[in-house]
Formats: C-alpha cells, structure tokens, sequence
C-alpha cells in the first residue's frame, strides 16, 4: 500500500497516496481488530475502503439471530451445568462467529490485563459476570472498567478482598491495582499500596455479591500518592487513573496487542497523550491508532506472534471452519492460553512466550488437524476456497492460498517449494489443497500476524 | 368255513390296506423337520442355527423403527457420503443380477433354516467351517447359481470345479471354501472331507441315530437346557476350547479394572470351567429375548469366587424399588467384604495401588475408621442402585440442569452399628461440601429430620429456600437417609427416600431375587423424559461438537423419538443348581 507518512508524530494518520488499498493491507486491518479474516470479508474491505472499514470494527454490528440464540443457549447451559468447559466453549462461539470481532478480541485483552482465574473463583457465574464487565466496556471508558473491575465479584474472590480488614488489611487487591492494572511497577511506593490497601478494606463479598462491610471499612485518614483524606477506594482508582504513568501503562499494553511487541518510547509516549486527551475513552483511542502510521508501517506488518486464540479461532475463521468448540477449546489451554484460567495474576506474557518446542510441535499438530482431519471442526470443500481466491491453475492455487494466509506475496523460492509439495501430494485436486493448507499452516511465518 | 377269502374279498381288501397305506404315507410327509444338527458330523466346538429369520427380517423391514432410522437426520447425513453412493451402486448390481430386492433375498434364502458350526483344525487358530442352508425357494438357489457361474469361470485359477460323489456339481474358492448347491439346500466347508460329510449327513437315507452334533453329549445338554424353536441358538463347547488353547480358552485369571472385576470375574471364572454355553434369541412382534446360559455350578468353584454368587438356595439380589418415575436402576447380590479383602485374587498387580488412595479419601469421610476392617463387614450382600425423576419441591424454581434422583438401598449385616457408620459418613460429607458451599458463593445445608413410615429421615435442606428458574447443578441434591430394618436408604433427595420407605413397607414379590445375582432394568419412557427436560443441554453439547444448531435440533428430537418407541430392558442374571443363567429383554411399542 502506498501511505505516505505525513508528520514526525507517530499516531499521525497515515494519508493514502494514489488510493490505493491492496488486499494485503485490508487483510493487515482486519486480523490485528480481529481474528484472521475470510476472502469475503477481504474482498469487502477492499471495495469499502479504510474508513468504512475501520468504522465497521469500531461500532457496533447487529449480530444475527442465529448466533444470539446460540450464544445464549450456550450461556445458559454453562450456567445450568456449572461447567467451566461450558463457559470456555461459549466464550468461544462469540470469538469464532460475532460480527463485532474488535469487541471480542478487547474482551480478551481485559481479561488478560484483569488477570483472574477460575481456578481459584470456581463459580462460572461470577466468571461469566466479569467477562460481560469486559465486552460492556470492551470499546468504552477504560476508567468505568477500572472501578468496576475493583467491586467484580470474581476479582474480589481472585485477590482475597474479604480478608482486607480493618485491622489486619490485605494488600493483595490494593497492589495488583497499581502494579498490573493502572500503573505498572515502579510507579507507586509501599505506603501507597498500605494506604491504599487501608482505603479498599470493608471491600467483600456477601451471598455472591459485593458488600461494602462498613464495619471492616478504615474511616481513617490515608495518604495515597501525596493526597491525604478519608479516601476510599474508589478514590484510589481515580488518584492512579490521574497519575501520568497511567495512561502509558495502558498505551504500552495496546501498542504490543495491536502494533508492534517492543513499542519505542516515542510511540508510546505519543499513545499515552492521546489516551490522556480522550480521557481513556478507548474508541477514538483505537481510531487513532489504526488510522496511524505507525500502525501501517513496514515494521508492524506480521511483527506479532499469534496468540493461541489469534492462531485457533483465527485459522477457523479464516477457513470457515464449522468449529468443535469444545476440541477448540482445549487446544488453547493445550498451545498456552486457557480461557478463564489465565496462569498468574500476571496473565499470559505474550509475545515470544506463546512459542516453545512443545508449542510449536503442538501448532503444527493443530494444522495436520485442521487441514486433514475433522477433530476441530469441518472445513467446506477445500476447492471452494480456491475458487474463492480467482485460483484456477497449480501455479495460481499455490500463490493465492500462501498469499492470503501468509498476510504477504511469497517469494518465488517459496513458491517453487509449495508447488512441488503440492504435486507430490498426490491425490485428488481437493487432497492437493488440503495437504497445501497443512504446510502452510505450519510454517514459522503463518505464526505470525 | 372259507379257507380262502373270495376274490372279490381279497380286492376289497387289498384295496383297503393301498387306501390306509396312502393315508399314513400323506400324513407321514409332513414330518418333524429333521433337525440340521443331526446331519453334522459330531465334534464341533460352536455352531450357529437360525430358524424362520425370515419373518423377523419382514417384521424389521415394516417396523416403525426403521422407518425412523431412515427418515433420520443422521441417515439422511450418510446419504451423502460417497461410501453410501458407492454401497448403493452395489446393491443395485446385486439386485439387477439376482433380479430380486435384498430383502426378499434374505427371506427366501437365510430366511429359512440354516446352520454355520466350527470344528477344530489342523491348528488351533485355525478352525474348519461348515455351512448348510435350507433355502426357501430352489428357483432362487438355482438363479443364483446361473449368476454366479460367469463369474466363477472368470476367476480362473482360484474357483476349482468338481463333483461330489452324488454327481452334483460344486466348486471350490482358493482351496478355502468348498460349496455345493443342491435343489433348497446350499452346502459349505472349509474342507472337501467336510464338505461330504455334510452331504452325506444330510441323505435321507443315513441314519439319524449316528452320531453327530446332535448326539453330542455337552450339545444335548444345551439343548435341554435352551430348548428348541429359537431363531438364533449358539452353542460353545467350552470344555474342548479350554482343552485346546490354555485350559481357560484365554480368560484371564485377573482383570485390571475394580469395576470390571465386581461385575464380571465370577462369571469368567465359571466360563473358564465351564464345559459349554448357549445362547439364544428370540424375537416376538414388541420385543426380543437373549437368554445365556452357562453349564457349572458355581458352589463349585474355589471359595474365593463364592463371593459373586448367592449360596443355592439363598435370596439373591433383590427386586428393584418400583418407585414413581423409576428411569433405571440394579441390583447386585456381591459379598464386598469378602471380595475387598480377597482383592489380589481378582484384580492385577497395577490396579491394586488405587486402593491405596482410595483408602485414604475414603478414611477422611469416615475419621477412626477403616474401610476394610471396620465398614465392609457392617454391609449385607444385596444392594441396589437406582435412578428416578424428581420434582423440585425443595426449591422455588428449578435447576437448569435437571438430574434425576438418585438412591443407593444397602443391605446391613449389623443394622445398628453399620447405620451409625454410614450415617456418620452422610455428615461429614455434608460437613464437606457446606465448606466448599462457603468458598463458592452457594447456599449451605443444614441437617434436619422428619419421621416418616416409621422411619427416621435424616437429611440436608437448604438455609434459604434458592429461588430460580435455572439454578446451578448443585440445587438438584437434597441429601437424605434413613435406615428402614436392615437397610439403609441414602438419597440424594428427601421425596426419593420417602418413596423408599414406602416400597420397603410392601411385601416383596416372593419370586423376585432368588439366586439372583444381578437384576439391570431401564424404563424408557422416563428415560425419555429425563432427557426431554434437559432437551437444551443436549442440543448445546451437539453445537459444541461443531453441529450446526438446526441440525443439532433435529438431532435430539430423533434422538427422543427414539427412545420412546422403546418401552425397557431388562437384564438379569441368576446361578442356578448345575447353570448360570442371563437373560436380556427389550420390548418396543
């Protein structure tokens, strides 16, 4: 795509020159707000444009009734069952088939960011109430989050908020708030965590829901962050929200989910104002960033790992596979991201850390599975996808198929590669094309997006 | 005084005896038919007969239940695949070349009587084969014949021609299979000799008091025992499998699994001594019957087995509780106390660790107490387990998982201490899981009781009364027991044990239990019904699976429709003086 970069700051858009807007880039747009992206999808994104694009992820989308009758058929049996494989598979329904996929995969973000497990929680109930609490405001106000998380039931059961007592309190809820929610390490000091800790007691659980316990509650004066008064928690949330570490801590958490793994301080000190400006409303935050520069540099293009998720639900969709989602399910928990069970309250570090030896043999099992076998769902007539592509001719289906799922041309010798692989498969036309999926499936390049 | 009757006389009575002689032979064509047994040689180790198939295959053809199976999702699914496409395309050649439907094939060929035995080979596992069938209809016999020869002819080195001694002609496959086809009747063996014993077997000219299958002494026995006009008998004469292979025809003297063990290892160890079994079935309009019987008296056997059968004479397993909405249930007669401490003798090396821990588990909810020397002997020998639908009176609502009742009925050898022990197990479970009701948010029980048909019921209600309409899992137990003269009720609600009580204060059905060993039944209509109220929960495992929703709809609505077209099944076993016998009936509407 030819954008030409228009200013030194970073988040500046990126102005189209020639408007020009190749399949590639629609791709590159679609799969970093959501997961994969199906030749139909592709091929609307590049008629409609950018904009148009860009504004469909960014509001909502009416869902069909099909999938609201499902989702919900698949909730309610979670919650009739008590079974947190009901949830996980339900959770994954909404990722594989919404038509709000930014939605789902901010969803995740939070839930990787309000690290909580159900191991410890052991009520899908209060799991499945937190999650609702991460899609409400999965494109909204990050503040509102930040106050809701600190009274989720899940989350104050995670962190132990009904041992923080008046005389004994428990810090557990109070540091995780600035250490891994607002503010990161570094950015507060101890007292401020024993202040603050102080300020969240009384903050419990009653029956299964939030109970403000006044008489557990320190009425006392507290000093959190050089402001002193009887503050409470939900004063301590917005005195981190006002520190300026807050807004980066954010802006780094979406630069490595969205742009790049190792953002550059100048990009992120760049988000952070703008995080700032919009008083942490994450729409026109998000906006920004994919109409930036940054976000449409060389550099950021296939620059992430595939998450588990990004590699399981998006292969699904991208295929159009009718999903296993049980099967699906545990191949995530499998390749490292258990839905609901994050490992710490940490989440999961991302990154480089999705890719192991045992995790690559895994990811390549999931490709032989997916591309030959039916464990994770039926995929239609492999020549369909072909024919999808404009692919008519061996030279033609090898280019295509690598091109769309690589994100990127292959280059000749691949292509030399992949179709001897192709003709030694032997086989009928429709074994050729899935034994091409295989491989390329399992490629160190398709692991990245 | 006639010294010589005159000839009119002697017409008139030669006429006579010629009218008699004609009368007795017209009724003397009709006869018995011969049993096809009596026309094998003797010395098989099983064999297989079948008689009027026919008419069973008829009545599936009409059935209701295939018209089902047809109309299926699932079928309508396989329709699709090339393997049904290609399944197709060979009946269809089959039945243009036979110019006949399978079916009607199957009636007027294996619709008759036929019979397939074993006898022992040159080498163990390789056994000979003999087949004879009466067909039907010989027009058929004959056209398939005609049909087959081209293709005999282009097999070329593997079909073999050749005569019998009779003069009919025959051919051979590979050196394999010997088969002759003669008017009604299609002869096959694994060997030549075999072959013409069959034949000769089956001249009617032979004598039938010969020795033969029918002769043979264990093969009798059977007979007796089963008796005849089956559609299907099967016979095994375990004694010459056992002499030929290890002396327990492979049975393994241990199995690796508990469960396994329990159910099964007194019957192994009798089919491992046992000198033959049979097995027949038989197919009525609304039902079949499958009745197994083993030759053996299991007193017989060494005492560790006892543990798994009823002493002769003794009341064996008891009748199932027919309580309202009994989905299913069984009962066993197993003496655990014995077999819990003989457990080496049943069960392999590597599954006797797991005893280990369970001991352990087991010894948190019985504190000072342990399970072998001190709960096993308080137990009786008869217990049942059953399965029943529960109303949700107990709740303002109902759960959204709806499981049914469940009960346990324990006999106990020492009803005051062995209900102490129990009751005892009953309260800290309960103590248990109020603890684990405390960390998960979810309402705790406290214990009460009620007095009821002079029994006293302990049980588990909840705190507040939980009000939904589609409350967790949890909300489907109410804990209770109570101990009803020798037997303790535990039941995981408080109707369930009410019902119990009121079953053990009727008069058991004095036919029921004796020498019984294992009573299984399961009603399908509850069943059914206990399906229907978790009608969604199957629908959302089959979208789970990757079935798409309309289709998964379809799914569990035929699944449904199925199992009401079904009425139950029983399955019951029981060790007679010299037999143990099995018996499984399944009926439909």
């Amino acid at each position: 795509m030819n954008l030409k970069l228009r200013t030194d700051d970073p988040l500046a858009p990126a102005e189209p020159a020639n408007r020009s807007w190749t399949r590639h880039d629609a791709a590159h747009l679609l799969r970093r707000t959501g997961f994969g992206a199906t030749v139909t999808e592709i091929d609307r994104a590049v008629d409609e444009g950018l904009e148009a694009t860009l504004q469909r992820r960014l509001a909502p989308q009416p869902e069909s009734e099909e999938f609201d009758q499902v989702a919900r058929l698949l909730r309610n049996t979670a919650h009739q069952t008590g079974s947190i494989g009901d949830l996980k598979a339900w959770w994954f329904y909404r990722m594989r088939y919404t038509a709000n996929s930014l939605v789902e995969r901010m969803a995740l973000l939070w839930h990787d960011h309000f690290a909580t497990s159900y191991g410890k929680v052991q009520s899908v109930k209060q799991m499945a109430a937190q999650n609702d609490a991460f899609r409400r405001h999965a494109l909204g106000d990050f503040r509102e989050l930040l106050h809701e998380m600190s009274r989720d039931v899940a989350m104050l059961v995670w962190l132990d908020g009904n041992a923080n007592r008046k005389r004994h309190p428990n810090e557990n809820f109070a540091r995780e708030v600035m250490e891994l929610f607002s503010l990161g390490i570094g950015n507060y000091t101890e007292a401020d965590i024993i202040e603050a800790a102080r300020a969240f007691s009384g903050w419990h659980v009653r029956k299964g829901e939030f109970w403000f316990n006044e008489l557990q509650h320190d009425t006392g004066e507290k000093t959190v962050f050089g402001r002193t008064g009887n503050l409470n928690g939900e004063d301590v949330i917005e005195l981190c929200l006002e520190q300026p570490a807050c807004p980066r801590f954010i802006a780094v958490k979406l630069l490595r989910y969205f742009v790049q793994p190792e953002p550059q301080e100048e990009l992120v000190a760049a988000l952070a104002d703008r995080i700032r400006a919009h008083n942490f409303q994450i729409t026109p935050v998000l906006g920004e960033l994919f109409r930036s520069r940054a976000f449409w540099a060389e550099s950021s293009r296939l620059a992430l790992i595939k998450s588990p998720v990004d590699l399981v639900v998006g292969s699904q969709r991208s295929l159009e596979v009718r999903s296993n989602l049980n099967a699906s399910a545990e191949a995530l928990a499998k390749l490292g991201q258990d839905l609901f069970q994050p490992p710490t309250v940490k989440g999961w570090d991302g990154g480089r850390d999705w890719i192991s030896t045992t995790t690559m043999i895994l990811r390549i099992n999931f490709a032989t599975e997916l591309a030959g076998g039916e464990r994770f769902g039926e995929m239609p007539h492999p020549a369909a996808l072909a024919r999808q592509l404009g692919a008519g001719s061996r030279e033609e289906v090898v280019t295509q198929i690598a091109a769309f799922l690589l994100g990127r041309e292959p280059a000749t010798e691949e292509t030399h590669e992949l179709a001897a692989a192709y003709q030694q498969a032997g086989g009928d036309r429709t074994a050729r094309i899935r034994s091409l999926l295989q491989i390329v499936l399992s490629t160190p390049d398709y692991q990245l997006t | 005084m006639l010294r010589c009757p005159p000839r009119f006389f002697r017409h008139s009575l030669l006429l006579a005896s010629l009218t008699f002689c004609s009368v007795s032979v017209a009724f003397a064509e009709d006869p018995e038919p011969r049993p096809l047994a009596e026309r094998f040689p003797s010395g098989a180790f099983a064999c297989l007969e079948a008689e009027d198939l026919g008419p069973v295959a008829r009545q599936l053809q009409e059935s209701a239940l295939l018209e089902r199976i047809l109309a299926s999702p699932q079928y309508q699914q396989y329709r699709k695949t090339d393997q049904y496409q290609q399944q197709q395309a060979g009946r269809q050649i089959l039945e243009a070349q036979l110019r006949t439907d399978l079916w009607t094939l199957f009636e007027k060929v294996l619709g008759g009587r036929w019979i397939a035995a074993l006898y022992p080979g040159d080498q163990p596992q390789q056994p000979h084969l003999a087949v004879l069938i009466e067909a039907t209809d010989a027009e058929l016999l004959a056209l398939i014949q005609e049909r087959i020869d081209p293709f005999l002819d282009l097999a070329g080195d593997r079909v073999e021609r050749f005569e019998t001694p009779a003069g009919t002609p025959g051919f051979a496959l590979d050196g394999k299979l010997y088969v002759v086809i003669a008017g009604e009747t299609v002869f096959a063996a694994s060997t030549r000799d075999l072959l013409e014993q069959l034949q000769s077997g089956s001249d009617p000219e032979s004598d039938p008091s010969a020795a033969s299958l029918a002769t043979d002494e264990r093969f009798v026995a059977m007979a007796d025992q089963l008796g005849d006009g089956h559609e299907l008998r099967l016979f095994v004469d375990s004694h010459a499998i056992g002499a030929a292979t290890d002396g327990r025809m492979g049975i393994p003297e241990k199995l690796d699994n508990p469960l396994a063990s329990l159910l099964f290892s007194g019957l192994l160890e009798l089919v491992a001594h046992s000198p033959y079994a049979g097995v027949t079935v038989d197919v009525e309009e609304n039902g079949f019957a499958v009745a197994a019987s083993v030759a053996g008296a299991a007193h017989e056997l060494d005492e560790s087995h006892h543990v798994f059968f009823p002493s002769p004479g003794d009341a064996g397993a008891p009748a199932i509780p027919q309580v309202e909405g009994l989905i299913g249930g069984f009962a066993w007669y197993r003496n655990l106390d014995q077999w819990y401490r003989q457990r080496e003798t049943y069960l392999q090396p590597e599954a006797l660790p797991g005893f280990d821990q369970f001991e352990t588990n087991i010894g948190n909810l019985l504190p000072g107490r342990d399970i072998g020397e001190d709960v096993l002997p308080l137990l009786g020998d008869r217990m049942t387990f059953l399965a029943a639908l529960q109303n949700f009176d107990h709740l303002e609502g109902e759960p959204g998982l709806k499981l049914p009742g469940f009960a346990a009925v324990i006999e106990l050898a020492d009803p005051e201490e062995g209900a102490d022990t129990l009751r005892l197990f009953f309260q800290t479970l309960t103590a248990v899981l109020n603890l684990q009701a405390s960390a998960q948010g979810r309402e705790p029980w406290i214990m009460d009781s009620e007095s009821y048909g002079g029994a006293h019921i302990s049980y588990g209600r909840y705190l507040s009364t939980p009000e939904g309409d589609s409350l967790p899992v949890v909300f489907n137990f109410q804990p209770a027991s109570a101990l009803v003269g020798n037997q303790f009720l535990l039941c995981s609600s408080v109707d369930l044990c009410r019902e119990l009580i009121d079953a053990a204060q009727t008069p058991a059905d004095a036919t029921a239990g004796s020498s019984r060993c294992f009573d299984l039944e399961l009603h399908a209509a509850t069943l059914a019904d206990a399906f229907e109220k978790n009608r969604t929960v199957l629908e959302a495992r089959a979208i789970q699976d990757g079935t798409e929703p309309e289709r998964a709809s379809e799914d569990v609505a035929a699944l449904l429709e199925l199992i009401r077209m079904m009425q139950g099944l029983q399955l019951t076993t029981s060790a007679g003086e010299g037999t143990y016998e099995l018996r499984l009936q399944g009926s439909w509407k």
